[in-house]
């Protein structure tokens, strides 16, 4: 599965503390949970983007383990493709198919994951390490979560557009 | 100066760097959590070519020479320092006794002194991403660092002075009767609170209306107590 709740059970349980306080969730419009995923999705590519798991505890992604073989040989294809950093980045595809959604159940909140065949393919190939490469995952599964840093960053992504619709509605 | 054999290194008690407790409970996963942040944020901070280290901003940009050499081998010609990233690749938090320290040991701490110039014999400009002597990590890391104590500390109630009142049995927040001014009667909310947490109630039993005072516990050294007197 190549997708997962951003809503882990963390941010869910803050969240929750915030909104018992102000308002439903329910209430926030459909504006403000895009801008929400468009940052949530921005952050985790950032994260990849320099070569760092976006998983807590899984610390920088490993490097190619024969470089001359790949990346090297596919320059040609891919001038711009370095060995490092290791950031999951050949022709762009890859990550510029990380998408968010927006889910009403079984509550309401923002998914994240690829949904196209391809992406998904690569994305269980990063995972599990084909061809002998080091595992590489992206998205959190089961009992993982994304790195601390980056829900801290989500939360307080959060907290401001939430603060901004609440002003909206006065 | 931090740099042992080859070894360089930050050591630090992140409870004393943030001012806090040790949780009582799942100590070893809180600071499973801290080294895990403390190294992902520092990642991310040099990932940009920004000094995770408090005072130290952004990275000098490579000169131009350099900036030829490295596009050869990487996708990134920002002060990210990484080409191989070999010495990334060595950056570790570990636990050292009852500290954490961030370092970089071995053959890469060649590289690591040359950007951090903690020996300050290296002529590179200085791109510091372990702290040196007296320095420590920039504020975001500390609280961050902060939020993850909060998070194991033990869960203390969010109560209320009337719920305080209702509860005087209550571990924390036991009423004592004192000898206090003629005509007023002391009591004392709790005993061997940490600043914060003495603070926190002062502040909520003054909200309702009391006078309270917070002041060294005479039985719990470097501890406090509050006391309020009521007419």
């Amino acid at each position: 599965m190549a997708r997962a709740s951003e809503f882990s059970s963390e941010i869910t349980k803050r969240l929750r503390s915030i909104l018992k306080k102000k308002a439903k969730l329910s209430k926030l419009d459909k504006n403000r949970l895009n801008d929400f995923g468009k940052i949530a999705v921005k952050e985790i590519t950032k994260t990849v983007g320099k070569g760092i798991s976006p998983i807590e505890g899984g610390g920088r992604f490993p490097g190619y383990k024969n470089p001359e073989n790949y990346p090297d040989k596919i320059q040609k294809k891919y001038p711009a493709k370095r060995r490092r950093p290791v950031n999951l980045y050949l022709s762009g595809d890859f990550l510029k198919n990380l998408k968010y959604k927006i889910v009403k159940s079984p509550k309401l909140g923002i998914e994240i994951g690829f949904y196209d065949t391809l992406s998904k393919k690569k994305e269980q190939g990063h995972r599990e390490g084909v061809k002998g490469q080091p595992k590489r995952p992206i998205i959190p599964e089961r009992k993982e979560e994304f790195t601390r840093r980056i829900r801290i960053t989500l939360l307080k992504t959060f907290k401001a557009i939430f603060e901004k619709h609440l002003a909206k509605q006065k | 100066m931090t740099i042992k054999g080859n070894e360089i290194f930050y050591e630090f008690d992140p409870f004393e760097l943030t001012d806090t407790e040790k949780p009582s409970e799942n100590l070893s996963d809180a600071v499973e959590d801290i080294k895990n942040f403390v190294l992902d944020s520092v990642l991310d901070s040099v990932g940009e070519a920004r000094s995770p280290v408090s005072g130290y901003g952004k990275f000098k940009g490579l000169n131009k020479d350099y900036k030829k050499i490295k596009g050869k081998q990487s996708s990134s010609v920002i002060a990210n320092l990484e080409l191989t990233g070999d010495m990334l690749d060595a950056l570790e938090v570990v636990e050292v006794k009852d500290r954490l320290r961030i370092r970089i040991k071995g053959s890469e701490s060649g590289k690591a002194d040359g950007h951090n110039n903690h020996s300050g014999k290296s002529r590179l400009p200085t791109r510091r991403f372990i702290p040196g002597s007296g320095e420590t990590f920039k504020r975001d890391i500390i609280s961050g660092i902060k939020e993850i104590v909060g998070e194991y500390a033990t869960q203390e109630p969010d109560t209320t002075v009337a719920e305080v009142r209702k509860a005087p049995d209550a571990k924390e927040f036991t009423t004592t009767p004192l000898s206090g001014p003629v005509g007023t009667k002391a009591k004392q909310w709790g005993d061997g609170l940490t600043v914060k947490k003495a603070d926190e109630i002062a502040k909520r039993l003054r909200a309702a209306g009391n006078s309270a005072t917070v002041v060294p516990s005479k039985k719990f050294p470097g501890k406090r107590t509050v006391i309020t007197f009521e007419r």
